[in-house]
């Protein structure tokens, strides 16, 4: 009897491990022939970097700056999540991420915790998808969003976040991730504030768009140095396009008196400086049109 | 004797006698006599009126003498008569009518050629072989017993004799000669006596002159010497009928039950074959319990049966086949027709015999009990009768009798039947024992003709005596000398022949009245004492002992053959009941339809498209669709044995195999669930869209069900009743679904219970948690999108967590020893935290090559120092760096990857993700709500993040524990892909529950725990009591 089940044990034993089928491997379309050659590093300076970061409006200012206008909520300024599932690359998620943390300031500003939950959870399978997901605290990130009392927490907790990150990914030689948050962050505040712009034109949006001409040409040159991929290479002709609309828009600097100021315990001064934006309204126009040209590109499948 | 026999007979009788010289007034005396024999005075006038009429006796003057030759007429009239007989009598009361004519010829000894012309027309309608006919005729006839000649007689003769061909035997106390002739086709016996002897049949005189018929269980008296029984009788003409030779004989049986008391005392008799031997006794005397030992299925408490010098009980092998037992429930199964049940059954007994035979053997079969007209209906159940109760006793009889028992033992076989039909069953029993068989026959309340059928009868009495073994007239003449009735000679009544087997409880149980009248419920006569006064009154009967064994004419077929025919068996009757076969084809594609059309959920509200991806019920799915299994499986299976207990019980004396008998359950279960399952999973996966993977979830889904099968199988052998068994199903389902792991996190369960980073061991023994797991990892990572990226991801995710949550975790840990280290007193802290170092640097060393540390032994409180701390805080940024560029290789590896998919043929790749992957299962096998990613416990790091993508780590060679949802198990030092080791690890627990129903192992639980438990309360009540005392 005992031989028995021995022998029958074995049987099914083998059977099961023999059963499971050599499932017709992937269609042949799908067998992967490309190669893992690692990308080297782009050499971008931790400085040239930093300095971008310092110039970019953050998330939180721009919606702050929005939402200082008067100018109401508006749902359709958001970019769906719905097609999050479709991005099937890095490059597209990344980009995302950027678009959505904004977002996530957007609507924080506005008190749209219903909102939140979504964008926020948006965020984290991004994130988590491009193995950062260690640098958001999302249980931190949802009880700071809803209360937007909190706002210098979160704009210290958002650079921060990033910094970590972007030190993270450049350690990892994936600084292009990093570059390309960048790109979606500061490609949707400013298709906010063009949004927003057109139906509630303000001399301080005008002003806060018209002065991101400085950084476009900072943002293009991040992103030039991965342009061996066609994606970016692609992003990058788009940006051209918009620096060239820029372009246009002049910037007049007035010096101010200098003032001294007392930092870190010591004295130092600052030169103040106002800038001037000339910007016509067909240049907004168009300035508008190509950013939306280019963030619905960034978060189209 | 009816009227209508009467009738004919009389014009029968008339139209003889009439026959050439005409009537003889000694002929109308016979006639006269025979009347008065059967009928009161005023009844007997009317028939011989008749009489009178038909043979022209007018007014009882018998008219003058004249020679009248046959009239055509008459002989017309006889033929119309003797037609009319043969369609309303039995060929035994032919018999007796014939045997009747001659006697009335006989009286005048006037055989003329047209008197006996008439006698051998009637015999040639009655369809009488000559040699009846010439036996009848010559017993008839003969004026001496010296002139017989027929191997049919049988006489007693009181002087020297000597007889051709026929048997004689001496007796020395017998005056005379009794002659007996046996008709063998109808098995009648007839008495006639030469030279006055002097004899009483049943109580009465008999006359020279006439021919008794010797009735079922008579006794014929001889004055001075023992008695004759009818069972002698036959006994005598069987022995060389017969090649069969029983000796049976229980030696001073005694039983005790369980508890203590006895059952029964000292039982001794013998009996041999062609006998009927009833046991009687009043309720609870222990007729069941004596018929139980007697056929060897119980073990006497003291004592012994042998059957031809056999040990019963120490040699059972040996008299394997001989012994049949009825017993008093059905062993019929409902479902099949009166053939298919005996067909089956004689398929079981008889191995070597073709089925064309067994087809003939059963007709016949049926044909001798008169079920051939019911052959094709079903059997039904007890409350939906199809066929009626006599017929069931009748085909529950058949089923033992068609393997031809040479000993059997019937438990109460006229219980619930109509007088009718007992006698039926009765004489059924009775032709048996005709063929040489014994036959042992329980019956509670038997009437006079069944009482008078028995050859023996053994009567118990309260508390298991025996009161009285022998003949059954014996028996009420016995009790009525020791009660000194009136009448006490006589066993019968004298009119009606009947005997009345209630006078002897009657005077059994007497009890003592008290003055007023009144009964005091005390016996007159004790049992003990009934049974002294029966020991002393009669020496007990002599058998010879028989060597040899009797005949077996069964024989079992092989164990495969009885494997195909139970299978054909249960196929049939399960076949046959449409209300099952309905149930369980539709149950299934049923439930698949419901649950799946009911979860078939769209994500997007604004979006009519289904989307395999997006479905967040996938893991109920598969959770559910192991729950159906289990259910299904359960509920076909708990009741098959149990359903079948009557039938094992019988079928285990036969020594048929249980392995057979249990083969063929399992296959046709297996086999039902395996299309259960099929039905399932198609109709489910399709409605939900899970492409692909239809084998595995069916083969997942059969394996439940196969072990619900197994384990439904398990209980139904070892409970005792449907309800209990109905009980433990939910009792069984419900631990089995909440540990499947998909209920409940296996690390949010009772503290007790829980196997940090292991499942519980508990869970382990649950089937559902490993289905429910091989499928859950087996639809995320082999669907055709994961498949692209699972490794990829495997390598990243498992440098992510050593990069983000473990190393840190070390560092932190190494941070805290220092600055620990640094205060005193600190020591025991200070141990846990470089413990955990050591182990964890201890592993990573193994984990990772070329990375060595030399101060790992020097990782305790006494011997830790900056240096130490040092060096280790360089090899965990050596890890670091390690874990990081294998991070980045995988990251790269599979960004490439999806940057070349996507540069391939993005939509292709958007769809597959959209088709093959589903995030609800991805969630949770990756476990994303998991807050803790790691946790310290027993000195060690435990991870849970993202436990599909990480290996189990084993202690042993056999260690095959792991987390849950690992995708790979570890047996014998080799990883296996955990879809395979889960429905292997689940088949193997089948395997075992095979054997624990092989060897009942479940019943024999059950019991020893029901004893043991008991006993415990026991003793605690009485120790409780004894403490009190005092």
């Amino acid at each position: 009897m005992g031989r028995l089940f021995l022998f029958i044990a074995l049987l099914v034993f083998l059977g099961i491990s023999c059963m499971t089928r050599t499932s017709p491997s992937m269609d042949d379309e799908f067998a992967f022939t490309g190669t893992f050659g690692i990308v080297d590093s782009f050499g971008v300076h931790q400085e040239a970097m930093e300095d971008i970061i310092g110039n970019l409006a953050s998330p939180v200012e721009i919606a702050g700056l929005i939402n200082d206008i008067g100018a109401p909520f508006s749902k359709d300024y958001l970019a769906s999540t719905s097609h999050l599932s479709d991005y099937n690359t890095a490059f597209k998620k990344a980009a995302a991420l950027g678009i959505m943390g904004t977002d996530l300031g957007y609507l924080n500003m506005y008190n749209m915790s219903s909102m939140v939950v979504n964008y926020l959870s948006a965020v984290k399978s991004l994130a988590d998808d491009l193995r950062v997901g260690q640098f958001f605290d999302f249980s931190l990130l949802k009880r700071l969003a809803t209360n937007s009392s909190n706002l210098d927490s979160l704009m210290f907790m958002s650079v921060r976040s990033f910094n970590q990150m972007d030190q993270f990914l450049r350690d990892n030689n994936r600084s292009h991730i990093s570059s390309l948050v960048i790109a979606g962050l500061w490609v949707e505040g400013m298709y906010l504030a063009t949004q927003v712009a057109k139906s509630n034109p303000h001399p301080d949006l005008y002003n806060r768009i018209g002065e991101q001409k400085i950084v476009i040409t900072d943002l293009v040159s991040l992103l030039e140095r991965f342009d061996e991929d066609p994606k970016f290479a692609a992003l990058v002709q788009n940006l051209h396009g918009l620096k060239g609309s820029f372009d246009k828009v002049n910037i007049s600097y007035e010096l101010g008196e200098p003032e001294m100021i007392e930092k870190d315990g010591m004295l130092i001064f600052v030169q103040n400086e106002s800038s001037h934006v000339e910007m016509t309204g067909e240049q907004l126009m168009e300035i508008t049109e190509t950013l939306a040209k280019i963030r619905n590109q960034l978060i189209g499948i | 004797m009816s009227e209508e026999i009467l009738k004919a007979l009389m014009q029968l009788f008339a139209l003889i006698v009439k026959q050439d010289s005409g009537v003889a007034e000694s002929e109308r005396r016979y006639v006269i006599g025979f009347l008065s024999a059967q009928l009161s005075d005023e009844d007997a006038g009317s028939y011989l009126a008749l009489f009178d009429e038909q043979s022209g006796i007018i007014n009882g003057q018998i008219p003058p003498k004249q020679f009248i030759s046959t009239s055509v007429i008459d002989s017309v009239r006889i033929l119309n008569i003797c037609k009319k007989i043969n369609r309303t009598l039995t060929q035994q009361q032919k018999v007796v009518v014939l045997v009747r004519l001659y006697e009335l010829l006989n009286t005048e000894k006037k055989f003329t050629e047209q008197r006996m012309n008439i006698i051998n027309t009637v015999a040639e309608v009655f369809r009488f072989t000559r040699e009846e006919f010439s036996d009848i005729e010559m017993f008839v006839k003969v004026d001496h017993p010296r002139n017989l000649n027929s191997p049919n007689v049988l006489i007693f003769s009181g002087y020297d004799l000597e007889c051709q061909n026929c048997r004689v035997i001496h007796a020395i106390s017998l005056a005379g000669y009794m002659v007996i002739l046996r008709i063998s086709s109808v098995d009648l016996y007839f008495l006639r006596v030469f030279n006055n002897p002097d004899v009483t049949l049943n109580g009465f005189p008999v006359h020279e002159q006439r021919i008794s018929l010797l009735a079922n269980g008579s006794v014929i008296r001889i004055p001075k010497g023992k008695p004759v029984y009818y069972s002698d009788i036959v006994s005598h003409f069987l022995a060389d009928t017969t090649s069969l030779q029983i000796s049976y004989s229980a030696e001073k049986i005694g039983y005790r039950f369980p508890g203590g008391d006895y059952a029964l005392h000292n039982i001794s008799f013998s009996e041999k074959q062609g006998r009927l031997i009833g046991i009687l006794g009043s309720s609870g005397t222990g007729k069941t319990t004596l018929l139980n030992i007697l056929s060897g299925i119980e073990k006497p408490s003291q004592g012994k049966i042998r059957i031809n010098g056999k040990d019963l009980h120490a040699e059972k092998d040996s008299l394997r086949g001989i012994i049949g037992y009825i017993p008093q429930d059905d062993l019929l199964i409902e479902e099949l027709t009166v053939f298919e049940n005996l067909y089956f059954n004689a398929k079981l007994c008889s191995g070597e015999k073709s089925d064309k035979e067994i087809t003939r053997l059963v007709d016949q079969t049926l044909n001798n009990l008169g079920l051939t007209d019911t052959k094709h209906l079903r059997v039904g159940s007890l409350m939906n009768k199809i066929i009626s109760g006599g017929q069931r006793k009748r085909l529950n009889i058949a089923l033992e009798l068609i393997r031809e028992p040479s000993i059997m033992f019937v438990d109460e076989p006229t219980s619930g039947l109509s007088s009718r039909d007992s006698e039926n069953v009765m004489d059924l029993l009775r032709e048996l024992t005709l063929k040489g068989k014994l036959i042992f026959v329980v019956i509670h309340q038997p009437s006079s003709v069944l009482f008078k059928m028995f050859d023996h009868v053994l009567i118990l009495d309260n508390g298991g005596y025996m009161s009285f073994h022998g003949n059954p007239i014996e028996a009420v003449i016995y009790f009525k000398t020791q009660d000194a009735q009136i009448n006490r000679d006589i066993g019968e009544c004298p009119v009606c022949g009947n005997v009345n087997p209630e006078l002897i409880f009657n005077i059994m149980e007497a009890q003592v009245v008290d003055e007023f009248g009144r009964y005091t419920g005390r016996r007159k006569v004790p049992p003990e004492k009934w049974e002294e006064k029966f020991t002393k009154s009669f020496s007990p009967e002599k058998v010879e002992e028989v060597t040899g064994l009797p005949p077996v004419s069964m024989k079992i077929p092989g164990r495969i053959r009885q494997f195909l025919i139970y299978l054909r068996r249960d196929f049939r009757s399960k076949k046959a009941n449409t209300q099952y076969v309905a149930l369980t084809l539709l149950e299934a594609p049923l439930l698949g339809l419901i649950l799946s059309y009911l979860i078939r959920y769209i994500a997007d509200p604004n979006s009519q498209e289904y989307i395999f991806r997006e479905n967040e019920n996938i893991p109920i799915y598969i959770f559910m669709s192991m729950i159906v299994a289990l259910f299904i499986g359960l509920t076909i299976s708990a009741e098959e044995i149990f359903r079948d207990r009557k039938l094992l019980r019988r079928e285990a004396l036969l020594n048929l195999s249980r392995n057979s008998y249990l083969f063929s359950k399992v296959t046709l279960l297996l086999g039902l669930s395996a299309f259960q399952a099929l039905v399932f999973v198609f109709i489910g996966n399709s409605i939900l869209g899970i492409r692909e993977m239809y084998f595995e979830y069916w083969l997942a889904f059969f394996t439940t069900a196969a072990f619900a099968n197994l384990l439904g199988l398990n209980i139904s052998a070892s409970f005792n009743s449907a309800i209990t068994i109905y009980i433990l199903i939910p009792l069984l389902i419900i631990p089995m679904m909440v540990l499947s792991g998909a209920m409940f996190s296996f690390d949010k369960l009772n503290r007790k219970l829980i196997n940090v980073g292991k499942v519980p061991v508990i869970a382990e023994l649950m089937a559902t948690r490993w289905t429910y797991e091989a499928l859950m990892v087996h639809q995320f990572t082999q669907n055709r999108y994961q498949k692209l990226l699972y490794d990829a991801e495997k390598d990243e995710s498992n440098a992510y967590f050593k990069t983000v949550e473990y190393l840190p975790y070390l560092h932190l840990t190494l941070d805290k020893a220092i600055e620990l280290s640094n205060q005193p007193g600190k020591t025991h802290e200070i141990a846990g935290k470089l413990m955990l170092l050591k182990n964890e640097l201890g592993l990573e060393m193994e984990r990772v090559p070329g990375i060595a540390f030399q101060g790992l032994g020097k990782l305790d409180p006494h011997s830790f120092s900056a240096d130490i701390a040092l060096a280790a805080r360089k090899i965990l940024n050596e890890l670091v760096k390690y874990y990081s560029e294998l991070g980045r290789d995988a990251t790269f590896r599979k960004e490439k990857m999806m940057e070349f998919y996507d540069n391939h043929n993005p939509d292709l790749f958007r769809s597959m993700r959209k088709d093959y992957h589903n995030e609800s299962v991805a969630d949770i096998v990756k476990d994303i709500y998991e807050r803790y990613r790691i946790l310290e416990y027993r000195s060690r790091l435990i991870r849970q993040f993202e436990p599909v993508f990480f290996d189990p780590e084993p202690t042993g060679l056999l260690d095959i524990r792991s987390h849950f949802y690992s995708p790979r198990k570890h047996f014998l030092g080799r990883y296996f892909n955990t879809f395979q080791f889960n429905i292997s690890i689940v088949w193997i627990m089948t395997l075992l529950l095979y054997a624990t129903l092989y060897f009942n192992i479940l019943k024999h639980l059950t019991g020893l725990f029901g004893q043991a438990a008991w006993k415990k309360i026991k003793y605690a009540f009485l120790l409780g009591f004894i403490k009190k005392i005092p």
